[in-house]
């Protein structure tokens, strides 16, 4: 590979910094009417992420890409129902990109036997923990991961990462229902309110 | 399902509910306000989860998806949904809420008979009362008549920005063919003719010149209707 195409590659692949919500946003505004130089800069911003979050969850390149793709060609259809006032463009995207890879997921599964797979729950378990802990390209994440308890941290990653549900997390963990969902939540907010997460 | 519903916030913006569950929530988080503030702020930070997780995926899909898009067509914009629309509604006032619905009525019930010559012009007239109600600065009252005027009610929705007035009686005493109701601008200067009220169940008025006036006043009149008012007003409702 030459140096002009890693640098397109690299381009291509930086994912969008925070401070760029109204930019996306606008980007996707144009995107809306066709404009396809503002899409290559959309496919800029969130190819990254879509395709890292999808790689995770999914953990097969050739799966991952293929959700990668469905995400974003639907970001290029559906443009027009990106609403401003109803979150960021990033979550906005990002929330279709998690989801179809954790469906894709779990309807995999669904063919093997889920008790077996309950049976031996190091799936994942200490993998996704060690990737999140090593791999984050995001230090503030990291940072703020490392505030969450232990019990609130495991909660979220297995969910997030892992893509198991909640009752699955609790069985995984051996803890009541009520505690996962307590965990999840009071987790998420804690990690919201350090990384300044704005609604 | 309420306590329950609040509970979910956490798992649902994890995408950690299983499809029952999942479906279960959506329908709920319509009717809460406050579940769905909170769902949107765990769902943005859901989303930093994933942006730390970013790797640079294959050129290959870059090629790919733009290949692809080619020859996509893309989606309009959705129409808003009539439960979103009726939020809108319910941010105003609740008088004004209560009469956008009288008028709504109104207007299907009576406007269509009343324009049924000219379907353009139902529909012209149509969109000029929905301009009216829509406006942000869109004032309601309703004002009972005289008991001379058969102690009806008149009310109105006034818009200054739209310089129009939406103007609807009902209950006041039916007039000799020779006679009409005739409404009027009144402010500091001499009242100005603002159009006719329409036979009892006949609809709703627009009256455009707003402009300065501080009040809407209903005076009888010969039918042909007067350059200025020929008796007291049988009532009168303020503009602001």
């Amino acid at each position: 590979m030459d140096s002009t195409d890693s640098e397109s590659r690299a381009a291509r692949a930086r994912p969008a910094p925070h401070d760029d919500r109204a930019d996306l946003a606008a980007l996707l505004a144009q995107v809306a009417r066709g404009d396809r130089d503002a899409f290559e800069q959309v496919y800029r911003r969130l190819a990254a992420p879509v395709y890292g979050v999808a790689l995770r969850v999914v953990r097969d390149p050739a799966q991952a890409e293929e959700i990668a793709q469905e995400v974003l060609v639907e970001v290029w259809r559906k443009a027009s129902h990106y609403r401003p006032d109803r979150g960021s463009a990033t979550a906005w995207a990002l929330t279709v990109a998690h989801r179809r890879a954790v469906d894709r997921v779990r309807s995999a599964q669904a063919t093997r036997v889920r008790d077996q797979r309950a049976a031996v729950p190091d799936r994942d378990y200490d993998q996704v923990t060690e990737t999140v802990h090593t791999h984050l390209d995001h230090q503030q994440v990291r940072r703020c991961l490392r505030g969450l308890t232990e019990t609130q941290r495991e909660s979220i990653t297995l969910a997030y990462y892992g893509g198991y549900t909640y009752r699955e997390v609790a069985e995984l963990l051996n803890v009541g229902l009520a505690a996962v969902k307590t965990r999840m939540r009071d987790g998420l907010i804690r990690l919201r309110d350090c990384l300044g997460v704005q609604a | 399902m309420s306590h329950d519903a609040h509970t979910l916030a956490g798992p649902y913006a994890l995408d950690a509910l299983g499809a029952g569950e999942r479906h279960r929530f959506e329908r709920h988080l319509p009717g809460c306000a406050t579940c769905a503030e909170q769902v949107a702020g765990l769902r943005e930070t859901a989303a930093r989860l994933a942006l730390a997780a970013a790797v640079p995926p294959p050129d290959t899909l870059h090629e790919r998806v733009m290949t692809q898009i080619d020859g996509i067509r893309q989606a309009p914009p959705p129409l808003r949904s009539p439960r979103r629309s009726l939020g809108r509604v319910r941010r105003v006032p609740g008088r004004l809420a209560a009469a956008a619905c009288v008028m709504l009525t109104l207007v299907s019930a009576g406007a269509a008979a009343h324009w049924r010559g000219d379907a353009r012009d139902a529909q012209e007239l149509n969109r000029r009362i929905t301009a009216v109600l829509a406006a942000p600065d869109a004032r309601v009252a309703t004002v009972r008549a005289a008991a001379d005027a058969g102690g009806g009610t008149l009310t109105l929705v006034a818009s200054r920005s739209g310089d129009t007035v939406l103007v609807t009686a009902s209950g006041l005493r039916p007039l000799p063919a020779a006679r009409t109701y005739q409404l009027w601008f009144l402010g500091s200067a001499r009242p100005r003719p603002a159009g006719f009220l329409p036979a009892a169940g006949r609809g709703p008025v627009l009256a455009a010149g707003l402009r300065d006036a501080r009040r809407l006043g209903v005076t009888v009149e010969p039918a042909r209707g007067s350059s200025q008012p020929t008796g007291a007003p049988v009532v009168t409702v303020p503009l602001d």
